[in-house]
């Protein structure tokens, strides 16, 4: 792959530091008038999704990652890998691990479209939809009457995650929940 | 006067090169000291000066600059008169906080920048998360920059002064050590700084001020010293030294800087109409 300068370097470059593949978030130029230039930069390592923030003396280059972002339709699971298949007609078929489908594994559904993450070849992490719509197969009875306002209940869907949601929600209904913070939306709009 | 003849000798300023004709002038220091080295006194250049490579939030390869200097003048005298040019500007009093260079690394560091040695300074720049391979003065700026300038109180005016000797550039460089210390203790190690300041306002680097180095021969060895490989002083300024840089201080202070600070925003975006690649 290409080698980057700091010059170069734009929130969502890919390149490698320290072996690991990582997005640039921010650069930031640090120069005393006199003196050493400097790129403060931050970089998000994608196999963690920790965030780095490293100095480099200006015009130090790092080298690229052959990294790409892919939409995926999920398949199954084996127990040990998640497979997901390409949507572009190939077919082509790619086997998450346990690490890299940790973010995903609450949100998982079949037939639903993720946006798969590759570093040479091999899923490194798996980003679902903003929102997913679940089947809740446990909670307590739904309270009639109370509407939106009132407390929580915790609830468990099929894929065995447990979010909070409305009392007057019942067992097999199907929720809306937004991904990024496990919240309840809505009911399902069937 | 934009275009000049000659690059200037800083390892890290880096001019613009424009073919045909020279450079884009990354200061207007060396013509304004042939104007002194001529006797014309008190002066001063507002206008752009221009650095390559030179691009962020706070920085811009074209920049508008403020630059005096100061008969008879040393430099905490300049620095006051910094200090109030930048209060009538903001059209309001802004406290001033004085700072010892040497001071600061000690509180913060415990370690004299002034004494340590080129390994202390690099073990220490390393364990603070410095890049690798900073020379002596590169270590310095990491840990001015990265550690101590964030934490100054962004409301007052941090005037920071005494810089170290390696970082002279062309001011005059000074014995810390009085007589009397030396008379008491002679294994006392002499500390010498540069006649500097420099000013920091709202996380910004504002203004670096000099007591201008007088002594010929001097200037003739730091600019030797410092220049840049194959880069030969400019000798219309060597020769105008040699005929007497008067007494005085001088001082570059950045206007988009000033007006950024001034405004309270965080880029020059904000305070300049047209940048590249949109100018």
């Amino acid at each position: 792959m290409a080698n980057y300068s700091t010059s170069e370097f734009r929130s969502g470059l890919k390149v490698l530091l320290d072996g690991e593949p990582c997005s640039i978030v921010e650069n930031e130029f640090v120069k005393p008038g006199k003196g050493q230039a400097f790129n403060r930069v931050k970089l998000k390592n994608l196999k963690t999704g920790r965030v780095w923030e490293r100095t480099f003396k200006s015009g130090e280059t790092l080298e690229g990652a052959d990294v790409m972002e892919l939409d995926m339709e999920y398949s199954y699971t084996d127990g040990e890998f998640w497979h997901f298949m390409k949507v572009d007609g190939s077919y082509e078929q790619y086997a998450a691990d346990d690490k890299s489908i940790a973010e995903a594994k609450d949100w998982l559904k079949e037939q639903e479209v993720y946006v798969i993450t590759l570093f040479n070849g091999a899923i490194i992490s798996v980003t679902p939809p903003n929102f997913i719509e679940l089947e809740i197969v446990e909670t307590d009875p739904g309270v009639k009457g109370d509407t939106a306002q009132g407390g929580s209940k915790p609830a468990r869907l099929t894929t065995g995650a447990t979010v909070r949601v409305p009392l007057f929600i019942d067992q097999g209904e199907v929720i809306r929940i937004d991904t990024r913070t496990g919240d309840y939306v809505s009911r399902a709009k069937s | 006067m934009l275009l000049v003849a000659h690059q200037v000798t800083d390892q890290q300023v880096q001019n613009i090169a424009v073919q045909g004709y020279g450079y884009l002038h990354s200061s207007p220091e060396l013509q304004m000291k042939r104007l002194l080295a001529a006797g014309i006194g008190d002066c001063y250049s507002l206008g752009q000066v221009f650095r390559d490579q030179e691009f962020g939030h706070k920085h811009n390869p074209e920049f508008s600059m403020l630059e005096w200097y100061r008969l008879g003048f040393d430099h905490m005298q300049l620095a006051m008169e910094v200090v109030d040019l930048i209060e009538f500007c903001a059209q309001h009093p802004v406290s001033v906080q004085h700072y010892d260079y040497g001071q600061l690394f000690a509180d913060y560091f415990g370690l004299c920048p002034h004494l340590a040695t080129d390994q202390e300074l690099q073990d220490l720049a390393l364990s603070e998360r410095a890049p690798a391979g900073l020379d002596r003065s590169g270590c310095l700026d990491y840990l001015m920059s990265h550690r101590i300038e964030p934490s100054l109180p962004a409301e007052q005016l941090s005037l920071i002064v005494h810089y170290p000797e390696c970082q002279a550039a062309l001011a005059k460089v000074t014995e810390l050590t009085s007589w009397q210390e030396r008379e008491q203790n002679p294994n006392k190690k002499s500390i010498r700084v540069a006649e500097r300041f420099e000013l920091y306002w709202r996380g910004m680097e504002l203004a670096n001020g000099y007591h201008e180095l007088t002594d010929v021969q001097e200037q003739r060895l730091r600019m030797q010293q410092e220049a840049k490989q194959g880069i030969t002083p400019d000798p219309l300024f060597m020769a105008a030294l040699e005929s007497g840089l008067p007494a005085c201080a001088g001082v570059a202070l950045g206007v988009d800087r000033l007006q950024m600070a001034i405004s309270q925003v965080k880029s020059l975006d904000q305070v300049v109409s047209f940048r590249l690649p949109e100018s």
